[in-house]
């Protein structure tokens, strides 16, 4: 199946044509996301957002935890993934893994766990008829993980296979190294899991782990589905009551040093494509310039339609996939601008971004893609609460890096009162051409000729 | 029974129509599904053969629609394999009206830009070609896309949705289908007609040969994924004379040079109304939809679709081993050929599917990645790449460890010989049923996804009730079905496998 991609964009021009046509004009969408108020489990404080909705006999629970692969030892890195993993897979001290497996994959129930860099969750889903038996599974995967050896030593062969596999496909290589050659190989932003700390991590490990981050403060509920609200929250209450309260004592993360200069790392790889990740500093998490600058990223690479959609794909043909985008950590943050080009015209692609940029930077922002910009991000902010269980999601996954109550609330309005001068310096401000990082993994011998103009080239191995 | 319930409590919930409104749709010839069975979806069909369906869903504002046409790569003619995809980029360009200036001046320069592409086909094919010919030709080309650039007014069509605040929007192209996605917030509904109208009654192909680059890139872009790879030389050995052969980006050889006059015959021949269905689900009045539908699709003219049948691939009658190397970790993709999504095995094919490789509780999983620990990964599916025409029954796995692929494939043949030796329990055939029952309501949860599904089984499947009548016949199957369905098509001249061998530098 073949997809075009994109996400979405801006601009408007022709409301001639549009009235030929005869295209309603209508204002920019007013809506704002209901307000919740969460509960509290009396005996830990634990925090829940609890909604009933009626319209399928379906039943879903999301357990948003703040932990994080950048809280993993630095000898240990890939404890996290070890240990999400084995929560669903290893068994608890009630149910045995196998069990596990064959009440959930027989109901056609599901409990997921994922862990991010910088947050974590476990979920259950099942049909209503099946609550009792799937939640039950449920709090003893988040209570009493038993972690089974054989699935430990599964689970470790296994993340060491991916290991060995982590570059068979070069567009993850390629993100993936220019991120760790960016906040730096050993920082918990830039590092990688290796084999021999997958080798070193033992069972103590995992419930060390788990016992930290598990804890009533650091744990928010979403729980939505066909059920009546006061009975259910009686009865996580009653179960859940046992979640310790103890506060987390967690490692403070440092700031990451970032080099300074014009630095090209490639990596040397007979393919038919060559993948280009080009990284500029960004913000941190909690930073009001969040908003021109979501802003500038939906106009210049937030699609088709955007100024590098527009130059590097549509008017050119470089490139089938081309995007930038802007991602915050607690302690930093990057701006990424991402394109998939043949060997021969890596040099052409890159120039063409760089001067979108420069462009952007000398203040030549079009008014019209300006405005369309923020339409886009206005109009189709309804669709992140396109059901009840994402309505609590979404503030949940919020509530979990402490954004303030009325983020999501606000959110719209302040998208609204962002003006082009905003947009402008964060141009001027973080299209910085003096100073950023461009990973290549590609067949450098097809594009080498042309490149040192954009920086200082390293040769890396992959490993 | 168990299904039956579920659909009741749902009814209940998500669609409180009162009568009125029944009566006013029967007045319009519409046509609302009220057993309990089946969600209760309104079908309506315009004199022209378009079809409508529509399903009422309230909680956010918001609203989405499918556009699903009955034309994939299988019906692109020899030497222009991938046109099909192309297409669907091409229909993202806009109309007469959208995304031009003047579209009298605009037509003539296109028109000139395609005769130089004509020519740079003519000689780009002979066997001593004048490189220096096509350069100058290509030069003239860009020159007259400049000039043709001044009246047009670059990717409208985005812009529009853009400010109308769309998500999602997107197309799929697959060897049976292609289909045109989007969601849009819900007071907008009468622009998706207005503008979807003119998207498939004027296409303007305009940007042809840039987008064709662009496609290239895709083409470039899959050929350096390991996955992708492996999967298109496991359709193309597979299938020897039958177009399901082809992969569905196209071979670049037919890629790089088709034109837009072969993009606008394709068009004709197959974007008819007849040909389409149109699925609406969210917060929608289906009255003012049909309605809608009517004022902007209703003088959409219709035709006569093409034949659709095309070489029926021979009995293999051998086992086929491809080895194909590539700069990556080893992986495997196994294929027998199926008899068709409508063949009578079929639900017991799809059970013997679920039963081997769905779930940590499935057989192969258990021996391969639990107990013998030489897979990473395994996964089957009882029918890909497509539903239209026979098919294949496929097996994806990766060898972990010290493991080959060589020995990873014999295990898995082993386990698959010793299948009829422990037939299926009622307990493995009663989770697959399960399974099946909860992924519909699955499905019912995003406006989006349900939109597809309902038009792909009209539209492809030939009934939207398809996957509940497959979880019917699935009701029925018995262990000793399953066992002769894995005895007739798991065998290994039915069978090609891919080997995908690490490119040692």
């Amino acid at each position: 199946m073949k997809k075009l991609l994109i996400t979405g964009v801006m601009l408007m021009t022709a409301n001639l044509l549009k009235a030929e046509l005869n295209i309603p004009k209508y204002k920019n969408l007013d809506y704002k996301p209901e307000k919740l108020q969460p509960l509290k489990i009396d005996a830990n404080g634990l925090k829940l957002y609890i909604k009933s909705d009626k319209t399928l006999p379906i039943i879903k629970i999301t357990a948003f935890i703040k932990t994080g692969k950048v809280y993993e030892p630095n000898d240990k890195v890939g404890l996290g993934t070890l240990l999400f993993e084995l929560l669903r897979e290893g068994g608890t001290q009630k149910y045995k893994s196998e069990d596990i497996d064959k009440k959930l994959e027989y109901l056609g129930a599901e409990i997921n766990t994922t862990i991010n860099n910088e947050d974590g969750s476990v979920s259950m889903y099942c049909h209503k008829k099946d609550f009792d038996e799937v939640f039950d599974i449920f709090v003893d995967i988040l209570t009493n993980p038993a972690f089974e050896i054989e699935k430990f030593n599964l689970k470790k062969m296994e993340i060491i296979e991916m290991i060995k596999r982590r570059n068979d496909e070069p567009s993850k290589q390629a993100t993936r190294e220019a991120l760790r050659m960016f906040f730096g190989k050993d920082h918990p932003y830039g590092r990688r899991p290796e084999i021999e700390n997958i080798e070193k991590i033992t069972v103590d490990d995992l419930k060390e782990f788990h016992k930290k981050f598990f804890t009533s403060k650091n744990i928010i509920l979403s729980v939505s589905g066909d059920f009546d609200e006061k009975e259910m929250f009686t009865r996580i209450s009653k179960e859940l009551a046992k979640i310790p309260t103890t506060t987390p004592n967690i490692d403070e993360i440092k700031e990451p040093e970032i080099a300074t200069g014009k630095k090209i790392y490639v990596i040397d790889k007979p393919l038919r494509q060559a993948f280009i990740v080009i990284l500029h500093k960004g913000i941190k998490r909690h930073d009001e310039r969040e908003f021109p600058l979501s802003v500038l990223m939906e106009y210049m690479g937030g699609g088709i339609q955007s100024r590098l959609g527009n130059e590097i794909r549509s008017k050119r043909g470089l490139a089938y996939s081309v995007y930038q985008y802007f991602s915050k950590r607690d302690k930093s943050g990057f701006i990424m601008t991402y394109l998939g080009t043949k060997p021969e015209s890596v040099g052409e692609a890159i120039e063409n971004v760089l001067n979108e940029l420069q462009k952007a930077k000398n203040g030549v922002i079009d008014e019209k893609e300006f405005e369309m910009a923020k339409s886009q991000l206005i109009n189709s902010f309804v669709f992140r609460f396109e059901n009840v269980s994402s309505l609590l999601n979404e503030k949940a996954s919020y509530d979990i890096f402490s954004y303030p109550d009325d983020y999501l609330y606000k959110y719209t309005e302040k998208i609204n009162s962002v003006n082009i001068n905003d947009v402008k310096k964060m141009a001027e401000n973080f299209y910085d051409l003096n100073n950023y990082l461009i990973f290549i993994v590609g067949d450098y011998k097809k594009f080498s000729s042309n490149l040192n103009k954009f920086g200082d080239i390293e040769i890396v191995k992959e490993d | 029974m168990k299904l039956l319930l579920i659909i009741l409590s749902m009814s209940i919930g998500v669609f409180a129509m009162d009568n009125s409104k029944i009566e006013e749709l029967k007045k319009l010839n519409a046509y609302v599904e009220t057993s309990p069975k089946y969600p209760p979806v309104i079908y309506y069909k315009l004199k022209n053969g378009m079809k409508l369906l529509i399903y009422e869903k309230k909680f956010a504002p918001v609203v989405s629609f499918t556009m699903m046409f009955k034309v994939g790569n299988v019906d692109n003619i020899q030497g222009q394999t991938g046109l099909a995809h192309l297409f669907e980029h091409m229909a993202f360009k806009g109309t007469d009206k959208i995304g031009t200036r003047n579209w009298s001046k605009e037509k003539e320069i296109l028109e000139k830009i395609d005769s130089i592409y004509e020519e740079i086909n003519k000689e780009d094919k002979k066997p001593n070609k004048d490189e220096e010919k096509i350069k100058k030709l290509k030069e003239e080309a860009i020159k007259l896309e400049n000039e043709a650039e001044k009246y047009q007014v670059r990717e409208e069509f985005w812009k529009i949705y853009n400010e109308l605040g769309q998500n999602q929007m997107n197309a799929f192209t697959s060897t049976d289908y292609t289909g045109y996605v989007v969601s849009l917030p819900s007071d907008r509904i009468e622009s998706y007609f207005i503008i979807e109208s003119d998207r498939f009654k004027n296409p303007v192909l305009r940007d042809f040969y840039k987008e064709r680059s662009v496609v290239l890139e895709e083409l470039r872009m899959n050929k350096s994924d390991p996955s992708r790879v492996s999967w298109e030389n496991l359709f193309s050995h597979s299938f020897v004379a039958h177009p399901y052969h082809n992969p569905t980006i196209g071979w670049e050889d037919d890629v790089m040079h088709l034109t837009r006059k072969d993009a606008i015959e394709f068009y004709k021949k197959f974007y008819l109304p007849n040909n389409a269905t149109l699925a609406i689900v969210g917060d929608v009045d289906p009255i003012k939809a049909i309605k809608l539908a009517e004022k902007y699709f209703g003088d959409w003219k219709s035709g006569i679709v093409p034949d659709q049948n095309y070489t029926k691939e021979p009995p293999q009658n051998a086992e086929k081993v491809i080895k194909v190397y590539f700069p990556s970790k080893p992986m495997l993709k196994i294929a027998f050929k199926n008899d068709g999504i409508n063949a009578d095995d079929m639900p017991a094919l799809i059970v013997a599917s679920e039963i081997l490789a769905n779930g940590n509780t499935s057989r192969l999983y258990k021996k391969l990645v639990e107990e013998k620990k030489m897979a990473l990964y395994i996964g089957s599916h009882h029918s890909t790449p497509g539903n239209r025409y026979p098919s294949l029954f496929i097996i994806a796995s990766a060898p972990k460890g010290n493991t080959t692929v060589e020995e990873l494939d014999n295990e898995i043949m082993k386990e698959i010989e010793n299948f009829p030796s422990n037939p299926p329990t009622d307990w493995e055939i009663q989770k697959v049923i399960n399974n099946y029952e909860i992924s519909i309501l699955k499905d019912l949860e995003s406006n989006l996804e349900f939109a597809q599904t309902l038009a792909y089984n009209e539209q492809i499947l030939g009934d939207w009730k398809f996957s509940w009548e497959m979880i019917e016949k699935i009701k029925k199957v018995k262990s000793d079905d399953v066992v002769k369905a894995v005895q007739k098509y798991l065998q290994r001249n039915r069978r090609t496998a891919v080997y995908l061998l690490e490119e040692k530098k």
